[in-house]
């Protein structure tokens, strides 16, 4: 066991560390933007983008990963576009599993944030508008932090997802060690390859990992309750 | 000072067809719960849009459907007394009512008046009904409207506080240069209030005029009712109709 851990190759780990931490940043801000905008539209335009917002969540992650490649693929226009024009490069590479996990992350911090958006009383923001506050006032100093806890766990769950995203990631990035293959790649790639002892360490890190991560933030809900409910 | 209001609005089966003018400072309006009282306010304050129709202030144009004005709320210097009073639940009292300006004169000149000392630093939820409803007064007066809503003031006041919270905000809001407009289903706080007032019903004005005129000269049955069958001289005049209408 030991030698299993010692003779282990690290570059997974922070791999899907960093793919969380740099698509759980990005869906954050998209995720609020998105909130923002759809509690702004109204009647059946807004279910239509609300539906496609949430997309990612239902679909199977390989066909997100399918409709990425060929967006992001460079013998397409887009693909080819940015290769040439910014010299990025997004199939086979980082890049990809980022956005891979930012679009399948993406659903969960848009419809927590919108469900906290929701709950926040209407007519704290028509008192807002009645004092003269301008609207991106409004929803700094008022809409978001009336909805912090929603936008929090919002943004928990958004990471979980992310570090542990399989299907589009295997799709857009590939699996290329020290570069795109992360845990789940790897348990993945250990297990096929008949090493269940090494897809074990990967799976028992990724447990711990998703489960203090989930620990905190209920600590952290629990701190700022002022009284629970027991069914 | 003048207010003009003109509004028509539909919302599902329900419309509203308010129209009336008021010089006063003070201007009552009643009306049951649903009649459309809570609606032309949100019209007037802009955060609620008319399907058409004008709406002016001192003779400046708020709203005017036929030339395609409606100023953002923003923009009215309206303040809007809300019946939960609406404080922001994430600030203090000092960050309430300092929220349009952050003047610290100011601020502590209406933290003086609205007796407020000692509790600067608590949340709204850390505060009595009445004391955020004087949050909620200050917060507006720091902001310096041309005109203020009261939209059922005192109808989450306990009842035996109501009285005294009335002559209060009638003492604040008398140093107040602004219109008021009091909206409430309780004669009493529109006679202490307004000498003019409007009396609404389903959407539309029924009566309108001196608070005396409508209260004594009711013009029609619905409208007693609503100004208060309690009063003898109401009730009075309720019978005489209803004998009447009896035939």
């Amino acid at each position: 066991m030991m030698e299993i851990l010692t003779e282990l190759d690290w570059s997974p780990f922070w791999i899907s560390l960093k793919t969380g931490a740099a698509a759980t940043a990005i869906a954050f801000f998209l995720g609020i933007g998105g909130a923002a905008l759809v509690m702004r539209i109204s009647g059946k335009l807004q279910w239509l983008v609300d539906a496609v917002l949430t997309l990612p969540l239902v679909l199977p992650p390989t066909v997100a990963g399918f409709f990425l490649l060929i967006i992001f693929s460079v013998r397409r226009p887009f693909g080819a576009f940015l290769l040439d024009a910014f010299d990025i490069k997004v199939v086979q590479s980082w890049n990809g599993c980022v956005i891979a996990a930012v679009v399948i992350a993406f659903p969960l911090m848009y419809r927590n944030t919108r469900a906290a958006f929701e709950q926040v009383d209407f007519t704290l923001i028509q008192a807002g508008r009645t004092l003269g506050l301008a609207e991106p006032v409004i929803l700094i100093k008022i809409i978001l932090p009336n909805a912090a806890p929603g936008i929090i766990s919002g943004t928990m769950l958004a990471f979980t997802r992310a570090i542990g995203e399989y299907g589009a990631t295997a799709m857009l990035a590939g699996n290329i060690l020290g570069k795109t293959r992360t845990v789940s790649m790897a348990i993945a790639t250990e297990t096929a390859n008949g090493h269940y002892d090494v897809a074990a360490v990967w799976v028992v890190i990724i447990v711990i990992l998703s489960f203090v991560i989930m620990v905190v933030s209920n600590r952290f809900f629990e701190s700022k309750k002022t009284h629970t409910n027991r069914w | 000072m003048a207010l003009e209001v003109n509004i028509h609005k539909t919302i599902g089966s329900f419309t509203l067809d308010v129209d009336f003018t008021c010089e006063d400072k003070y201007i009552g309006f009643m009306g049951a719960s649903g009649s459309g009282k809570s609606m032309t306010l949100k019209c007037i304050a802009g955060i609620v849009a008319p399907d058409s129709g004008r709406i002016a202030l001192n003779h400046r144009v708020l709203y005017d459907s036929a030339e395609k004005i409606n100023l953002l709320p923003q923009k009215r210097k309206i303040g809007y007394l809300f019946q939960n009073y609406a404080l922001f639940p994430n600030m203090t009292v000092i960050q309430n009512i300092g929220i349009t300006k952050p003047d610290k004169e100011l601020i502590n000149d209406l933290i003086r008046k609205f007796r407020l000392d000692g509790l600067e630093n608590r949340y709204p939820s850390q505060l009595s009904g009445g004391q955020q409803q004087r949050v909620a007064l200050a917060r507006i007066l720091a902001y310096e409207p041309d005109m203020i809503l009261l939209d059922e003031p005192f109808s989450a006041i306990d009842a035996y506080l109501r009285e005294q919270l009335r002559d209060e905000m009638r003492e604040t809001l008398s140093e107040y240069q602004g219109n008021v407009m009091i909206v409430s289903h309780n004669p009493e706080e529109i006679e202490s209030y307004a000498n003019k007032m409007a009396v609404i019903d389903q959407g539309r004005v029924l009566q309108s005029g001196t608070v005396d005129e409508v209260f004594h000269n009711p013009c029609d049955l619905q409208t007693a009712r609503i100004v208060g069958g309690k009063k003898p001289y109401i009730a009075e005049r309720l019978n005489a109709d209803n004998e009447h209408l009896l035939g």
